[in-house]
């Protein structure tokens, strides 16, 4: 079964003579454990169709089935509950709440999705100890590097066991080695919890680290196309 | 539990900035004081008039047709009214007073005089001060009893003199529950102060106790058929009567203060939660993003509110009654009297202000884009 599933999915941006087709008649799926990259410039639609997939936007044509569940089917508190059991986020920016912990920005997905806190305190401890944040993990983000900062989204994201793992320009705000490192950690961690990973980038050495690659110009997908 | 502990997350995540929230709390403090102060003092006063026109050895007061209260009156009696009523059956004593606003002043307060609230009596009848703090009751034309206030006004003690409209008294007893905070009671001989107010043979009104078992309605209307053009209250209605004088006064304007303390105490929280939202916008945009419900949030911010009005309050409760406290002790002119009920409505009340302002941020919340989560 696929973790998600996009069929003819087109999706408009703006109102009257001044909207634009964001994504257009796009279809695709992913598996479980796939890392999948979508490429293509700024504008293109990249984190349109990340939004689409998550159930944050809903597209005016075409259906979206997220971890086995038409996403048209829910409503919109239904759909939110899916969300946060079903998919784990990486943003472009850090993101992480800033009055909480390393620690508690883990441990609050983990509650969102609804996990036992038991549950919830041993996968963040697992997490924590997996990406060597032992000794960051009691502090504020404001006293994290930017690197500590993204190993903590990639925790965040995976804490739950999400399915699907959607990262928008995960390495953007980080330098070559450092990038680079970010995104193996984010693939491997992923993949050992056989979440599937889509990855919106611009960013050509995450290549490399992908099972497939689409490309999205102007809202379509040119390449890759299933 | 998962969502308790998903709310007490995101609880902790809604934190305003320390400084912000503190200045915050310290404005729902010092209004909530305000408020509470107003209130304690109107509390004070009436209970001061129901201290002394509902004193429980007074029965019925007797006073001049068109006169309902002890505070604004102008009627007189004639003399011979206390004998009338003391000869009607049920009748067991009469307390006949003269009341009248007195000059009083003393070498120790720089001589500047004060007005005060003169009552006349008559040695051990009734209409006496409700409680002697110190001292007895004047015997005496040459002696008073003081309102305690007004005797730290007038910065003396008892066996010190004053002079009242002129004529030296000695103060021989200091009362309380007598303060009505723009003036205090004096109580004097009954002839010494008919004598200074220039009407010997009138009096302003006769308290009146009945003897045990009798019929209340049927000595009054037997007071009512032997005298003519007076009222005749029972002392519930005497003391409903003095309370709305006094409040009439004092009311409109403390309402008025009151509602300002309480917009002040809203803007204030409207302007920390607005602050917070606008400083934490990415990070509820994030929230929304990864599955925290836009109503969770929308609660948990006018709860916050809430819970500062809720601190602030319980700050200017104990703040107000630490107040009273050294006024009793350095200024006693102001009395405070609180009544816990007078706290819980007044918390309920700010507590309901900060909420409903608190939503008026959080309504603007409920249009983030979780979008916004995506933005760099």
């Amino acid at each position: 079964m696929n973790v998600l599933s996009l069929e003819g999915v087109s999706r408009r941006r703006g109102l009257g003579a001044r909207a634009v087709i964001a994504v257009s008649d796009v279809s695709l799926a992913l598996e479980p454990g796939e890392v999948v990259l979508l490429q293509g410039p700024s504008g293109s639609g990249k984190t349109t169709l990340l939004a689409l997939s998550a159930g944050l936007l809903t597209p005016d044509t075409g259906r979206v089935t997220l971890a086995g569940r038409p996403l048209d089917t829910l409503t919109p508190s239904a759909r939110r509950a899916h969300r946060a059991i079903a998919v784990g986020f990486v943003f472009q920016r850090s993101a992480l709440l800033s009055r909480l912990t390393a620690r508690d920005n883990i441990r609050i997905m983990a509650a969102l999705a609804g996990l036992p806190p038991r549950e919830g305190r041993l996968e963040t401890d697992r997490l924590i100890e997996e990406l060597s944040l032992e000794r960051r993990a009691d502090h504020l983000p404001s006293e994290l590097s930017g690197g500590e900062e993204m190993r903590v989204c990639i925790a965040r994201a995976l804490v739950h066991r999400p399915a699907l793992v959607l990262a928008d320009e995960p390495t953007a705000s980080l330098d070559g080695a450092l990038g680079r490192q970010v995104a193996e950690l984010l693939v491997s961690t992923a993949r050992t919890r056989g979440a599937a990973i889509l990855i919106a980038t611009h960013d050509q050495r995450l290549e490399s680290a992908a099972d497939r690659q689409l490309r999205i110009v102007d809202g379509r997908l040119t390449s890759g196309i299933e | 539990m998962p969502r308790i502990g998903a709310t007490i997350m995101l609880w902790r995540s809604l934190r305003g900035r320390t400084l912000r929230v503190a200045i915050t709390g310290a404005g729902i403090t010092l209004t909530s004081l305000l408020v509470l102060v107003l209130t304690a003092a109107h509390r004070s006063l009436v209970e001061s008039v129901r201290d002394y026109a509902g004193q429980p050895t007074i029965d019925l007061w007797v006073a001049p047709e068109g006169t309902d209260n002890l505070i604004r009156s102008s009627g007189l009696l004639p003399s011979w009214t206390d004998d009338s009523i003391m000869a009607t059956p049920g009748v067991a004593a009469v307390g006949p007073l003269v009341r009248g606003f007195l000059t009083v002043s003393s070498a120790t307060n720089s001589g500047r005089p004060l007005t005060l609230m003169g009552i006349g009596i008559k040695p051990n009848a009734l209409g006496g001060p409700p409680t002697l703090r110190a001292g007895r009751n004047p015997t005496g034309a040459e002696e008073t009893a003081l309102d305690r206030a007004a005797a730290y006004r007038l910065n003396v003690g008892l066996d010190d003199t004053v002079l009242v409209n002129g004529t030296p008294k000695v103060v021989v007893g200091l009362t309380s529950g007598t303060n009505l905070l723009a003036t205090q009671f004096a109580f004097f001989d009954l002839d010494a102060v008919r004598l200074s107010l220039g009407m010997p043979e009138r009096y302003s009104f006769v308290a009146v106790q009945l003897e045990p078992g009798a019929d209340r309605s049927i000595v009054i209307q037997r007071l009512a058929s032997r005298l003519h053009h007076v009222e005749i209250m029972t002392r519930d209605s005497f003391v409903a009567n003095n309370v709305r004088e006094v409040a009439a006064g004092i009311l409109p304007v403390m309402r008025l203060v009151g509602l300002l303390g309480i917009t002040v105490a809203a803007v204030l929280v409207v302007l920390l939660i607005q602050g917070m939202v606008e400083e934490l916008r990415g990070e509820i945009a994030v929230l929304l993003a990864v599955g925290a419900s836009a109503g969770s949030l929308g609660i948990l911010l006018p709860l916050r509110a809430g819970v500062l009005a809720v601190a602030g309050v319980a700050a200017g409760s104990a703040a107000a009654r630490l107040l009273a406290l050294i006024l009793d002790r350095v200024a006693p002119t102001v009395a405070l009297s609180f009544a816990w009920d007078d706290d819980l409505r007044i918390l309920g009340i700010f507590v309901a202000a900060a909420v409903l302002a608190a939503a008026i941020p959080v309504a603007r919340l409920r249009r983030l884009d979780p979008l916004e989560a995506f933005r760099p």
